[in-house]
């Protein structure tokens, strides 16, 4: 339910989750030691697995050509695709937009038991740099950062009063939040910025 | 008075600052506490107390302070209720005395008759004789506390999630040494140290003049606990001025902090919080909290300048002020030798008058000897001299007796008073432990009788104590004990396999060589021996309570008020517990301790709410279409955080007229609406239709790809509690709407069935309410619209029915478009990825101007839903509503091979009484008057049969319409009701009504095709 390279002369104006909170060059925040910034053109699939391990694992493979995170894990794939155990059946795949447009022909012959929902366009993703932006997240978010969330990991958790799933990569930081909460959590990064 | 020949390790001369207190202009200098600049400036009076009126002075350094209670700044930084001790120096400030010690108060003007307002006076006088509602104003405003801000605070506050292996609670040696030994052991350990006071040392200040080692101690010690501090991504935080006031299960503890000054430092385009509450969770707790000084019980021991031992000492050796020229050091242990010698060395004359006998001394008192103090060993302080401010003391010899066989005081007084002159008297009755934390989350308390103390249990998991609330008192052996108990935390935590222990002798544990607690009866029977300063408890209100049959400790503290307050009873509490044993004759032990609650100290509201305000109080949502509606400024109304246009007012019209043009624009026209906020779920498996019919009372075996289908969906009970159009998407694939309030809870709801009693369906579930824009496009030109914005899909009516759905491309974006709708007129709702959303109801607009496309909100929508009888559930049910109750038994499947939740509760005869509340329609006979909602309906005995719920002013009918749930309803279309109304100024009025079908409009559906 993307764009379609139809022959439609109208352009689509797409417009990123944080648009028009961040600015310009997608920055949301940005000062010394604390940049906070708006990652687009990434895509979010949710896949939804069955009882039989062995076809989870072999429509991963076939499908996104990746290996299953253990619980609380990821595992990476090709290009930009990363893989998120979020629940015993619930894997979160991150990929590019590009990526996700390819792999779509594949997603009409799963098995039966194993799902995929597209999610692309729910969530938006921020990514956080400089040594305050565990101070920061500490405002809003109770999880320790700090030690339990370490690279390769992801979680699910709420800043402020509304979900949003983490995860730490190359030791970045990235906070995925519900398109309709994008308002209230840029708010409350934005606020509690100036006292960092 | 200040001693500015000295030095001071607190006390910045070379910053002289300004401040006012009760409208006087006072220097003071940086590091001062305000109480600390007033005792500096010669100021006596703190407060009025709040049942006698008597003037008060200071007691305390610290937290411990009842007294000096003040209010600081005005307007939107007013604080209510800061103890003056605790309230840091700032140029500027402006405090107030919470109760004005300067005024005339009746209440002192009436001592003869104080003796006739024991405990229990204002219950018997006033709420017993059912006077309190005349009175309770007048009385509240005596109760010595500030006045509730009446402004916006306009401070910012925050909140911060902490995470520590360890958390020392108190910066004193004690908390110091545990702090520095874990961080010496341990690579890994992240540590928080807290300590209420601006600077670590506690108490070990005192000692720097009479112990050079103190000093160097110190000295080492805080310079290695800030090299850890900083360094490179440092695992050891210092919180000062940060009191951990609450303790809560798997020790989460919370801790509030406030900005150096205390004062208020927002400047322009830089913030910082004024307060700010840490929210730590820790592994392993060391409890250094220390101990209060409890003051000695004697008549009229609330005269002003008569003080806390340690406070006069705290005063004299960190802030350089002293109270007094002459002072009297009264109590039952050591520590009043050490402020002794500390005067003495400053040439302050003083005196020393202790209760226990001569013989077995000390060092510490033999040295207050040898420099000349003069001493009264074994006598007792009777009764304290002045006015309002101590001018002299009687005192009296005192003899320990025999063992008696039970608890009673081994006191009595035992010969002639004398009479010692003073202006400070400075009382030590022992040391209580600060237990109030530890037992916040369960701990126990005991009462040691060698220390005279209630300490805290001393095994408990991830918890260690150590310092003065294990009861140690001298600094070196507080050392040795924090140091253990570093290592024990250590161990707790896995990081130290082999410990080594230090011993301390039995001698160390017990403070200062603490007597017996002083309680003669002699003393106790007398009046005005308060005990709790800040609520006037004395110990003759005490005897009353136990006169009056109270035995527990907890109801003689509610009868008599004792601890109550912002005091919390830190001061007098144990004293009333000690006064209550001796009255009923048993032990310490048995009397036991009141409860001890979250929060040990005052916590600001402001600082509890955090950021958690204004727009950050609720999470507000927005459809990615928001900015659209702010620029056609339409008005909003939250529906479940939700923030959708209620009506989109053109040219200052008001909401009614907007929505006439906007209902008569989608009657007549086109209309446009945003419907992103109706939550969708994505439902796939090969089960989906299965679980679809399990959980709708209608039929989905048979829905064919391409068609959409209205669900009701109930409860075990048959109460509806839901309801939406699912789409097919293809066998094992559809996608659920559920209203926009509904749907996390109905999301949830399905869960629950699915991972419970349902697991072996092949079913899943996802939450893609944000994915989707929606926007509904309605009205008689609705089709020429759609076949302009999209080539791609054949609208005419027999390829695209009604509740079908086609995927398309609209504008250039992929689509899901459905054919329902909510209004009864043609109508189609596009289905966008959310990032596309804006552009699409932006193109959708322009297309539209052709047809005077005109956006809607949610009062036409509702207008417009309710001119064809479609319920809102949630407004036109209430969870105890039924299909049938709504007129829709035709959504009851009958021939469900599983059946349906809710369908058992049908065969429940209560639930098909035709005599339950139905839904109808009701029409009043003055077609222009609307009903409110809510409103009852009453029979012809006055007695309510049902209620209006839904009703509003049709412009397409041009009169009112409304629906109502009547009690058997169905059966009385055509009957005329009367709807009771209370109209503004003009009292009740009753309305009568015609009873109608719900269907007001369109009854035979023949809009829904559109005008073709």
């Amino acid at each position: 339910m993307s764009k379609n390279n139809s022959s439609d002369n109208i352009e689509p104006l797409f417009r990123s989750t944080f648009n028009p909170l961040v600015d310009e060059a997608g920055f949301l925040v940005k000062k010394d030691g604390l940049v906070c910034q708006e990652v687009t053109a990434r895509s979010l699939l949710i896949l939804r697995t069955s009882k039989d391990s062995k076809i989870n694992g072999k429509v991963a493979k076939e499908v996104f050509n990746i290996t299953l995170p253990e619980p609380l894990q990821m595992t990476t794939g090709d290009g930009e695709l990363k893989c998120f155990w979020v629940s015993p059946d619930e894997f979160w795949v991150l990929l590019s937009s590009d990526q996700r447009q390819q792999l779509e022909v594949k997603f009409g012959n799963l098995p039966l038991g194993v799902s995929i929902t597209d999610n692309s366009a729910a969530y938006g993703t921020l990514e956080f740099t400089g040594i305050k932006a565990d101070d920061l997240l500490s405002r809003w978010m109770s999880y320790d950062l700090k030690v339990s969330l370490q690279d390769g990991k992801g979680i699910s958790t709420t800043f402020g009063q509304v979900p949003v799933f983490v995860f730490r990569e190359k030791k970045h930081l990235f906070m995925m939040v519900r398109h309709s909460f994008s308002h209230y959590v840029a708010g409350l990064i934005k606020d509690s910025s100036k006292r960092i | 008075m200040r001693l500015e020949s000295r030095s001071s390790n607190h006390v910045d001369y070379n910053q002289p600052l300004s401040f006012v207190f009760n409208n006087k202009t006072y220097k003071g200098f940086k590091g001062d506490t305000l109480a600390s600049a007033l005792i500096a400036n010669d100021v006596l009076y703190f407060a009025r107390s709040f049942k006698y009126g008597r003037k008060r002075g200071m007691i305390g350094a610290g937290v411990e302070e009842p007294n000096a209670l003040v209010s600081l700044e005005i307007g939107g930084k007013y604080t209510p209720n800061l103890k003056a001790t605790e309230v840091m120096l700032y140029d500027g400030l402006s405090a107030v005395s919470s109760s004005n010690p300067s005024s005339i108060d009746f209440r002192a003007m009436i001592k003869p008759l104080h003796r006739f307002m024991p405990a229990g006076f204002y219950y018997k006088t006033f709420i017993k004789q059912r006077v309190w509602s005349i009175v309770e104003d007048r009385l509240r405003s005596l109760s010595g506390f500030s006045k509730a801000p009446t402004e916006t605070d306009t401070d910012v506050y925050d909140h911060i999630f902490q995470h520590s292996e360890v958390l020392v609670i108190g910066g004193g040696v004690a908390g110091m040494t545990a702090a520095l030994e874990v961080l010496n052991n341990s690579k890994t350990a992240r540590v928080i140290l807290v300590d209420e006071r601006e600077s670590l040392g506690g108490d070990l200040t005192n000692e720097f003049e009479a112990d050079q080692s103190s000093i160097q101690w110190y000295q080492e010690n805080i310079s290695k606990l800030k090299d850890y501090r900083d360094e490179e991504n440092s695992r050891f935080k210092i919180l000062t001025s940060s009191t951990a006031y609450a303790w809560y299960d798997h020790n989460y503890i919370e801790v509030l902090q406030t900005h150096t000054t205390g004062q208020s430092t927002i400047k322009e385009g830089e913030q910082s919080a004024r307060k700010v509450l840490h929210k730590i969770r820790t592994k392993e707790v060391i409890l250094a909290t220390g101990a209060h000084e409890r003051p000695m019980l004697f008549e009229t021991n609330d005269l002003a300048n008569i003080m806390l031992n340690q406070s006069v000492r705290r005063y004299l050796n960190e802030f350089n002020v002293i109270a007094g020229n002459e002072v009297i050091l009264y109590g039952n242990n050591d520590s009043i030798y050490n402020t002794a010698i500390d005067l003495i060395n400053n040439k302050i004359n003083c005196k020393v008058v202790d209760v226990r006998a001569p013989g077995n001394e000390s060092e510490i008192v033999k040295q207050a000897k040898i420099l000349g103090i003069e001493v009264f060993q074994g006598f007792a302080v009777t009764k304290a001299k002045g006015l309002s401010r101590v001018n002299g003391v009687e005192i009296s010899p005192v003899e320990l007796q025999a063992k008696p066989p039970q608890w009673k005081s081994k006191w009595r007084l035992s010969g002639d008073t004398q009479t010692l002159k003073c202006d400070l008297l400075a009382t030590s009755g022992g040391f209580n432990p600060v237990v109030h934390l530890d037992c916040h989350c369960g701990g126990k308390t005991y009462f040691d009788e060698s220390c005279q103390s209630f300490l805290p249990q001393k095994e408990r998991a991830n918890r260690q104590i150590c310092g003065s609330v294990n009861s140690v008192g001298y600094w070196k052996d507080v050392v040795v004990d924090a140091k253990n108990k570093a290592q024990l935390t250590l161990e707790s935590l896995g990081e130290l396999r082999e410990i080594s222990l230090q011993k301390l002798n039995n001698q160390s544990f017990n403070y200062f060589n603490v007597a017996q607690f002083f309680t003669p009866v002699e003393i106790i029977n007398k009046p005005k021996v308060f005990i709790d300063m800040q609520n006037d408890v004395t110990t003759l209100d005490v005897a009353l309570s136990i006169r009056e049959g109270y035995r527990s400790i907890e109801h003689i503290k509610r009868y008599t008020a004792m601890g109550f307050g912002t005091d919390q009873g830190k001061t007098g509490n144990i004293n009333g517990i000690a006064v209550s044993a001796e009255l009923l004759e048993v032990s310490m032990s048995e009397v036991g301790t009141t409860t001890f609650r979250p929060a040990y100290t005052g916590v600001d509201f402001g600082a509890m709410a955090g950021r958690e305000i204004g727009d950050f109080f609720d999470p507000q949502r927005y459809t990615t279409i928001h900015d659209s509606h702010i620029e056609s400024g339409a008005e909003f109304e939250v529906v479940g955080q939700w923030y959708r246009p209620w009506f989109y007012p053109k040219n200052g019209e008001n909401m009614h007229q907007a929505v006439n043009r906007e209902c008569r624009a989608a009657r007549n026209s086109l209309g446009m609406m945003d419907a992103s906020t109706l939550g969708k779920i994505d439902i796939q498996g090969k089960d989906a239709r299965e679980f679809l019919s399990r959980v709708y009372t209608n039929a989905w075996m048979k829905l064919a790809p391409g068609s959409c289908r209205y669900g009701l969906m109930c409860n075990e009970k048959g109460m509806i509690i839901d309801d939406g159009v699912s789409t097919c998407i293809n066998d094992n694939h559809f996608i659920m709407t559920t209203t926009t309030g509904g749907a996390a809870s109905v999301y949830s709801t399905l869960e629950m069935w699915l991972q419970t009693e349902w697991s072996h369906l092949d079913v899943h579930l996802s939450s893609v309410t944000d994915q989707f824009s929606t926007i509904a496009v309605v009205g008689p030109n609705a089709r020429k619209l759609m076949k302009v914005i999209c080539q791609d899909i054949d609208f005419e009516t027999k390829k695209f029915k009604f509740m079908q759905w086609r995927p398309g491309t609209v504008c250039g974006v992929r689509a899901r478009i459905m054919r329902i709708s909510f209004s009864g007129e043609l109508a189609y709702e596009i289905n966008v990825e959310a990032n596309y959303g804006r552009f699409i109801w932006d193109e959708v607009a322009r297309a539209g101007k052709e047809w005077n496309i005109t956006p809607y909100g949610t009062e036409s929508m509702h207008v417009l839903r309710a001119e064809k009888g479609y319920i809102i559930v949630g407004q036109d049910t209430d969870g105890s509503m039924t299909p049938m109750d709504v007129n829709m038994n035709w959504i009851l499947a009958k021939n469900k091979s599983f059946s349906y939740i809710g369908r058992r509760s049908f065969s429940i005869d209560a639930l098909v009484s035709s005599d339950r509340l139905q839904l109808v329609g009701l029409l009043t006979k003055d077609e222009q008057v609307v009903l409110p909602e809510g409103a009852h309906i009453i029979s012809n005995k006055g007695i309510s049969i049902g209620y209006v719920t839904s009703s509003y002013f049709s412009p397409t009918l041009g009169r009112s319409i409304a629906l109502a749930q009547l009690k058997g309803g169905l059966s009385k279309i055509s009957e005329t009701v009367l709807v009771k109304i209370v109209q503004e100024k003009q009292g009740l009025k009753v309305i009568p009504c015609v009873v109608s079908s719900s269907v007001f409009y369109d009854v035979n559906g023949n809009k829904v095709d559109g005008n073709e």
